[in-house]
């Protein structure tokens, strides 16, 4: 199916500064002894406002991580240009500002945490950057404040549990005073109140700091908090809008092996039987009220 | 007499160190065979603790566990075949494979429990592969050469293999696609049915759980909070909530219901069967008298009809339901 609900051109960035923008970006891995090249993005365009709260969703190996990896120069396109904040991410002379523009945060906070106390965890990529002790000392509460970490940062980072270890990887990032962050499956790895708490923080980030975020993930539920939805498949977009408008095209998304929130996929079902229900329902709370208030109205015919 | 019973186990971690944790403590289960088990709590309950006790990975501080009606510690000697028999698919497997071919790690338990006749080896390791949805055509590659998807369910197949009585697989499906999880999902449940194995499958996703468990197992702080059929466990979504998990979403919609005034079954966990209730609900009160869709728990008792009864005391609005 080849339905798309926005074109996927860099013109989506009109009604706001554009923080990151990809223009018609391919990407090869290099060929080695076993293996040709082998092409993974085949011309994707896409770009993220400043502030905004973008989910990108896609199955594995669908080109979604390596498109995160070119938002901070992790990877370079081999067509195509990526710019960060303005900046070229082909230009070497800038690599210091794109990475101190856009942070990163991985899947498995045990590989992100490297000191024996949260604090000095918190405090390395400042450090690094060169920051004054006397600014530290603020950075780094902050950011753990802001991360609600703040009254264990005296603690030992592998005691914590995987909600609190990966909040204190994202403070780390947060006190680098990144303009966004780029977020790689950061709640796979952790239960229910681990990712509500990993949730509960990008939210922060967002609404709090105006941190633009964009946010990989495989949970719908938590794709239905974005902004705007990005899915990819096989290397080029496949569909954008709004969460509610995404997860309408329950069949397509389905033929992609992608899922819809459940809650979404009841109201689409009683909507199809005719019920008079929103085709916006994203959350529990808004089923429960949609068939509600259906159930006020008559059948529709 | 179930295939695998625990009776006051115990295990501590760390004993006589200043970190001794207390990771279980008097766990009596019983699972019967041919049963589905979906074990569930949040990080540190002790569910990883305890998968590692039922296969003989770790030694209980006190208590027991019978498989088959037999201490697996009775001859401490001889616990290597207790992991025969009850195969443990770790988190993450994928890590663990090592031979030079997919065909090689799978034949790596059969190997070890003493099947030398080749045919029947190789019969083993094709069964095992098509069980986990493995290609003919995978068994002869490097498994670092196979996708993550692919990987893992090479690492299941390598347990099944073994041919173990009880299959327990921690997180099998942490960090896949929804495709990947449900093929894997789907040959587990295949696998159960074929071989009427008994399956316990520890996750965090509370939909996986509540698609192909049985019962469920609640663990929190190293005690068993609750073991139940899956329909009973899903109704206690506050108590659940409490302890660091949650129900599925479509649950949380009933529960939404309830708590606005709606006389609505809990006990729905599965979409399938909350496509029906949710009918049944509409087609019951279709002839009701207008109620605003904003605010229906406020509505004048006397506007709802007779099964809409908004008597329930906690049906409060403003209540807390995530």
């Amino acid at each position: 199916m080849e339905e798309k609900l926005t074109p996927p051109s860099a013109s989506s960035g009109e009604d706001g500064i554009q923080q990151i923008s990809l223009q018609d970006v391919y990407f090869e891995y290099e060929s080695t002894d076993e293996a040709p090249p082998k092409e993974v993005l085949h011309g994707v365009s896409l770009s993220v406002r400043k502030g905004e709260f973008v989910a990108l969703l896609g199955h594995n190996g669908s080109g979604k991580s390596t498109i995160a990896k070119h938002m901070n120069a992790i990877l370079l396109p081999s067509g195509g240009k990526v710019y960060v904040a303005g900046m070229d991410t082909a230009d070497e002379n800038l690599l210091t500002d794109i990475r101190r523009t856009v942070g990163m945060v991985f899947q498995n906070p045990d590989n992100q945490l490297v000191a024996t106390i949260v604090e000095e965890d918190v405090a390395f990529g400042p450090e690094n950057l060169g920051i004054p002790s006397a600014e530290m000392r603020q950075l780094v509460d902050d950011a753990l404040k802001a991360v609600g970490m703040y009254e264990y940062r005296r603690h030992a980072p592998h005691k914590l549990s995987g909600g609190q270890k990966q909040r204190v990887a994202i403070a780390g990032i947060i006190a680098m005073r990144p303009k966004c962050i780029v977020f790689d499956e950061p709640t796979a790895m952790l239960d229910p109140r681990g990712r509500q708490e990993v949730m509960d923080a990008i939210d922060n980030l967002v609404k709090k700091l105006g941190i633009t975020v964009v946010l990989i993930t495989h949970y719908m539920d938590e794709a239905a908090k974005a902004d705007r939805v990005i899915i990819i498949n096989d290397g080029r977009l496949l569909m954008e809008g709004k969460p509610n408008e995404v997860f309408s095209h329950i069949d397509m998304l389905r033929e992609h092996h992608l899922d819809v929130p459940q809650a979404t996929e009841l109201a689409q079902y009683l909507r199809s039987e005719g019920y008079d229900i929103p085709d916006d329902v994203l959350t529990p709370e808004e089923c429960a009220r949609a068939i509600l208030g259906a159930r006020a109205g008559s059948k529709k015919e | 007499m179930g295939i695998i019973e625990t009776h006051d186990l115990r295990f501590v971690y760390g004993k006589g160190t200043p970190f001794e944790k207390v990771a279980l403590d008097d766990v009596s289960i019983s699972i019967e065979q041919g049963e589905f088990i979906g074990v569930i709590g949040h990080t540190g309950s002790g569910k990883s603790t305890l998968v590692q006790l039922l296969n003989g990975l770790l030694r209980p501080a006190s208590g027991e566990v019978l498989l088959g009606g037999n201490d697996i510690w009775a001859k401490p000697k001889k616990i290597r075949n207790v992991r025969f028999e009850v195969g443990l698919v770790f988190q993450y497997p994928e890590y663990q494979l090592f031979e030079e071919t997919v065909y090689k790690d799978i034949a790596f338990g059969p190997t070890n429990k003493g099947i030398k006749d080749k045919e029947e080896l190789d019969r083993i390791i094709r069964t095992a592969a098509e069980f986990a949805g493995l290609k003919e055509s995978l068994l002869e590659k490097s498994p670092f050469d196979l996708s993550g998807g692919e990987k893992r369910r090479a690492a299941i197949a390598g347990v099944i293999a073994m041919q173990p009585k009880v299959l327990i697989l921690d997180e099998p499906t942490a960090g896949l696609d929804p495709k990947g999880r449900d093929r894997i999902l789907d040959r587990i449940r295949a696998y159960r049915e074929k071989t009427g194995s008994t399956v316990l499958l520890v996750s965090h996703s509370m939909e996986d759980i509540a698609r192909v468990a049985d019962r469920v197992l609640v663990m929190n702080h190293g005690k068993v909070e609750m073991f139940d059929q899956t329909k009973n466990i899903f109704k206690h979504g506050e108590r659940l909530a409490e302890i660091g998990l949650r129900v599925p979403q479509v649950t949380q919609v009933f529960l939404e219901l309830k708590r606005l005034g709606a006389d609505v079954r809990t006990d729905v966990y599965t979409m399938e069967f909350a496509k029906g209730v949710a009918m049944d609900f509409l087609k019951r009160t279709e002839a009701a008298p207008g109620i605003p869709a904003e605010k229906p728990a406020v509505s004048p008792a006397g506007t709802l009809r007779e099964e809409a009864r908004p008597d329930d005391t906690d049906a409060t609005e403003g209540g807390d339901a995530q």
